[in-house]
């Protein structure tokens, strides 16, 4: 049953580019990693590894459509999300992706940045998320589409992130 | 002439005071609405610190003002209502209620009329700014987002966000006289101060329309990564847009129509003014909680400005205090 409602979630969930609620959702993780920002733009250029580093993430699949570029994350919890990856910018050390569907939110394009310091070998690494709620109207909004759920999904699934890149960094001398 | 003594501290007093009604009358304030704490920045633009905070209702976004009324006017879309500034003491006086959605919030230049667009009932509102009574409404479909009035009041112009089009509405009746169609999801809109300029700034084209308000003739040219909003220089030799993916602004030299040169300012640009006095271009930094300043002579941005939690100032939020 739990296997079938998340199906319908994931259904339903399928992130309209043009409709969106008025508020925009913010979560800015950031993490210092003692290690030199080239060693950590490698591994999160790597958009196909995500499992790499992302702890909650089972496998990640790409697929090429015509430009575009899409991966798959299969989580875990066994649930799929997709992302287009918009941008990878290696002189910016930045990489933009676009949610496409998995989640209860809307008009949501993330990015992750690697910059060098605040001290010599040590590198930040920024990971930034604006979204919106996944009900784009006024409310009564149903339960599971407001913006406490859209932040919920997002910290949920992306906020470890960035703790286990720092581990798995560190780790690997 | 001679003084009495005991005039003297009198007519230094008498001095002071007259001085100090000439620097009040060159105030430029930036009202800067925070979705995200519920609160108004106000900054002294000179001074480029915020003297005031004040807080409104749920999730602040769209911001109009008229010096002359000595009013700001802030829609809170989580609230359903306006509130109503007054700029002297910087305190809310009223709400005004508006069912549904109102974000985008223009003055007329003549200070009769209030332009408020419900972007969810596809429908937009005149509202006398003195009374508060809703005047008039209007079905504009669809998605209705920025909105401005030409200078000469005569003219409303509404991105209809979700039908990629510019529509021009008559103040007197509100009536829909043109439908212009522009790039995809068209979301902030400027006029030039002399109005022969219309400018649209297309979100996921990645684009701002520069429109010929009598021929309607359009040029379309690329800016940077999901653009949000823009202001022209008054002289309108120069068009600035935020770039909300990007983190900067596009500079537009609109004589030759080609982006000149783009900066780094902060995380997700959004509302962005022209301070005329100072000739300073203030831009809110939805993703950082700061306003980055611009010099407008030299192009480059010269402070950053600390306010409220994810700011939007969606509109024409400087105001020149009289």
């Amino acid at each position: 049953m739990k296997k079938f409602l998340a199906l319908i979630a994931m259904a339903v969930f399928s992130a309209s580019a043009v409709a969106h609620g008025p508020t925009p959702q913010k979560v800015d993780d950031r993490i210092v990693i003692k290690a030199e920002p080239a060693k950590v733009w490698a591994m999160v250029k790597d958009f196909g590894k995500a499992e790499a580093w992302m702890p909650n993430v089972a496998n990640t699949t790409t697929e090429k459509k015509g430009a575009e570029t899409l991966r798959t994350l299969t989580l875990k919890s066994g649930g799929k999300l997709v992302e287009r990856v918009k941008d990878v910018d290696d002189a910016d050390m930045k990489i933009k992706f676009e949610f496409v569907s998995g989640g209860p939110v809307a008009n949501y394009s993330p990015y992750i940045s690697v910059s060098p310091g605040p001290n010599a070998g040590e590198s930040s690494v920024r990971y930034f998320h604006r979204f919106y709620r996944f009900y784009p109207n006024n409310p009564p909004i149903p339960e599971g589409q407001d913006d406490a759920s859209a932040v919920k999904f997002v910290k949920d699934t992306y906020t470890p992130a960035l703790e286990s890149l720092k581990k798995v960094i560190e780790n690997s001398k | 002439m001679h003084f009495h003594r005991r005039l003297l501290p009198i007519i230094l007093l008498v001095t002071s005071s007259l001085l100090n009604a000439c620097t009040q009358q060159s105030v430029t304030l930036a009202y800067i609405s925070n979705q995200g704490d519920n609160t108004i920045s106000v900054i002294d633009t000179k001074q480029q610190k915020v003297i005031d905070t004040i807080p409104v209702d749920k999730a602040p976004v769209g911001i109009a003002g008229s010096a002359t009324l000595q009013r700001v006017f802030v829609t809170n879309v989580d609230s359903q209502n306006i509130s109503v500034i007054d700029t002297n003491s910087n305190k809310v006086i009223h709400a005004i209620p508006v069912e549904g959605s109102a974000v985008g919030i223009a003055m007329a230049p003549n200070d009769k009329t209030l332009y408020v667009a419900d972007w969810y009932s596809n429908r937009v509102l005149a509202i006398n700014p003195k009374t508060y009574a809703i005047l008039n409404q209007a079905t504009v479909e669809q998605a209705p987002a920025g909105i401005v009035v030409s200078p000469d009041s005569l003219r409303l112009y509404v991105a209809a966000r979700d039908s990629n089009e510019i529509v021009v509405l008559s103040t007197n009746d509100l009536n829909i006289q043109y439908r212009i169609p522009v790039g995809e999801h068209p979301f902030g809109i400027h006029v030039s101060a002399d109005g022969n300029t219309l400018y649209s700034v297309n979100v996921y084209a990645n684009t701002v329309s520069i429109i010929d308000t009598q021929s309607w003739e359009q040029t379309v040219i690329n800016v940077g990564d999901h653009p949000y909003c823009a202001v022209a220089s008054p002289d309108n030799k120069t068009l600035y847009v935020t770039n909300t993916l990007d983190e900067s602004v596009s500079i537009v030299d609109l004589a030759s129509q080609k982006v000149t040169a783009t900066i780094d300012v902060g995380e997700t640009p959004e509302g962005i003014s022209y301070d005329a006095i100072n000739h300073r271009v203030l831009v809110a930094n939805w993703g950082e909680n700061n306003v980055s300043v611009i010099d407008a002579t030299t192009n480059k941005m010269i402070n950053r400005i600390t306010v409220g939690d994810k700011p939007r100032a969606f509109g024409q939020f400087i105001l020149n205090k009289k």
